[in-house]
């Protein structure tokens, strides 16, 4: 039997947010399909929790803060050369457009915008993102539909899916390849620390797990999607469809 | 090797315009994941072609039939039996700027790409011949989003097959189905062009190239797959990050 088009096989991938949700999903698929993981994240236990669940061996925690300038630094000279990089960090509290604060907005932007463009800006000046690798980025359907309450979280994905966009361009040269995946609501089994003030009810094809992000962003790493780049892959259940 | 969600064993696939082109790699990748697939096409003989290129193990099956003659799309609704994906490929191109177009180019380009995957989805949902959770992929194209002259016809069946893919998801969803597009920018196929140097100085705007059939059929592949299974009414572009989509 051929390889799979799907196959991660021999592959070092890195996952940032790997400690739970769609990260750690994306974690165990990707080892499932044959990669190495590098898993990272702020919590050195949680991770190592994490990697104790992933098939095959070699597997990697890398525990740090990067959402300031030294612990990026500090994190990118621990790592491999990556085939593929998913950032998956960063969340945000729903917060009408009445209650936003400066401090607020600079917190969403810096861990879902700032973070992801500035690590992987320092694993390129690094020479740590191979010749032909995939980047892919988590976004957010929240981006399309935009209901109460998420003004600054909808913005941020949005921000982040424009860089993206640039950045395929900027780097293509080097056969990289960068894309967005934006889920809808996920349902990963953790209770919301505030709920949230609206909800877009129920999605078409039911709730969205975080297996379900996992295998659009393990599409994007594979070679199967080898042509496919700055594009942004909604997984949301049809959620989004009324507004699309 | 089905510990992962990419595969399509036990699964029938009914791909059209599989003699050829996109749709024939479709069909050979389908086979490869494991799926039983019925191929169909309006030429005897490359179908048959396409047939013997398949992955022994499924019971891969060729149905001759011209989609836009209605007793001929009715016959393969009745023939495919049951299934749990279709790849509607096939389609024509067609070239005129707008000042020249006349209502045969509209009527042919719009029969075989918007008319004919239409009315087939129409026949298998009214038949019941789809299985809970079946997906449909259609081909779209980057056509159906940006502006090229002398295209109008084609980017308008296209675009209209965007449209409809979103209401059809609607529809579908209360039985797990799916319906998205896949949107491929300029892939080298028969449909294109046999030009080697026509093709070359298109590659020059695309910074990974020009699409290979393969790609549009992993795309496919994906779409088809429980890997997808909360996936649906998108249009997913390929288009090798060209600039300016």
């Amino acid at each position: 039997m051929t390889l799979s088009p799907f196959s991660l096989d021999g592959k070092q991938v890195l996952v940032v947010g790997a400690g739970a949700g769609i990260g750690a999903a994306t974690a165990r698929l990707c080892a499932r399909l044959g990669a190495r993981v590098t898993l990272c994240g702020a919590d050195a236990a949680t991770l190592t929790q994490v990697r104790a669940t992933l098939d095959g061996a070699g597997h990697v925690v890398v525990a740090g803060n990067l959402l300031e300038t030294g612990g990026r630094h500090a994190l990118v000279d621990a790592l491999p050369v990556f085939d593929g990089c998913v950032f998956a960090g960063g969340s945000a509290d729903t917060l009408r457009i009445d209650a936003l604060t400066q401090q607020h907005l600079d917190a969403v932007f810096a861990a879902n915008v700032h973070a992801p463009l500035l690590l992987t800006q320092a694993l390129l000046a690094a020479h740590k993102i191979g010749h032909g690798a995939a980047l892919v980025y988590v976004t957010g359907a929240v981006q399309h539909w935009a209901f109460g309450g998420v003004a600054a979280q909808a913005a941020g994905n949005a921000a982040l899916n424009a860089a993206v966009r640039a950045l395929a361009v900027e780097h293509a040269g080097q056969g990289i390849r960068a894309n967005c995946v934006a889920p809808g609501v996920v349902d990963d089994g953790t209770p919301e620390a505030a709920p949230p003030i609206e909800t877009p009810g129920p999605a078409p094809l039911g709730a969205v797990g975080p297996d379900d992000v996992a295998a659009g962003i393990a599409y994007l790493l594979a070679p199967a999607s080898r042509w496919v780049s700055r594009t942004s892959l909604v997984v949301d259940g049809g959620l989004s469809l009324h507004v699309r | 090797m089905s510990t992962h969600p990419f595969h399509l064993h036990g699964k029938s696939v009914l791909i059209t315009g599989a003699s050829s082109g996109i749709g024939r790699a479709a069909a050979i990748a389908c086979a490869q994941a494991g799926a039983s697939v019925i191929l169909s096409g309006r030429d005897r003989e490359r179908l048959d072609a396409s047939l013997a290129l398949l992955a022994a193990g499924g019971a891969h099956r060729a149905i001759v039939a011209d989609l836009t003659d209605p007793a001929q799309l009715a016959a393969l609704a009745e023939q495919a039996g049951m299934l749990d994906g279709v790849v509607h490929s096939a389609g024509v191109t067609g070239f005129a700027p707008v000042r020249m177009l006349q209502q045969g180019l509209l009527d042919t380009v719009m029969g075989a790409n918007f008319t004919a995957p239409v009315l087939l989805t129409q026949k298998l949902l009214y038949r019941k011949s789809l299985n809970n959770g079946a997906s449909m992929v259609f081909l779209s194209s980057l056509a159906a989003h940006t502006g090229t002259v002398g295209v109008g016809a084609y980017a308008a069946s296209k675009a209209a097959l965007e449209g409809f893919i979103r209401s059809l998801a609607l529809e579908i969803a209360p039985r797990g189905m799916r319906a998205n597009c896949v949107a491929p920018a300029m892939v080298a196929t028969p449909m294109v062009s046999t030009d080697p140097d026509f093709l070359a100085e298109k590659s020059r705007h695309y910074p990974l190239g020009l699409g290979r059939p393969d790609d549009v059929a992993h795309a496919v592949l994906y779409l088809l797959a429980d890997a997808s299974r909360k996936v649906t009414g998108i249009s997913l572009d390929l288009d090798g990050g060209l600039a300016w989509t």
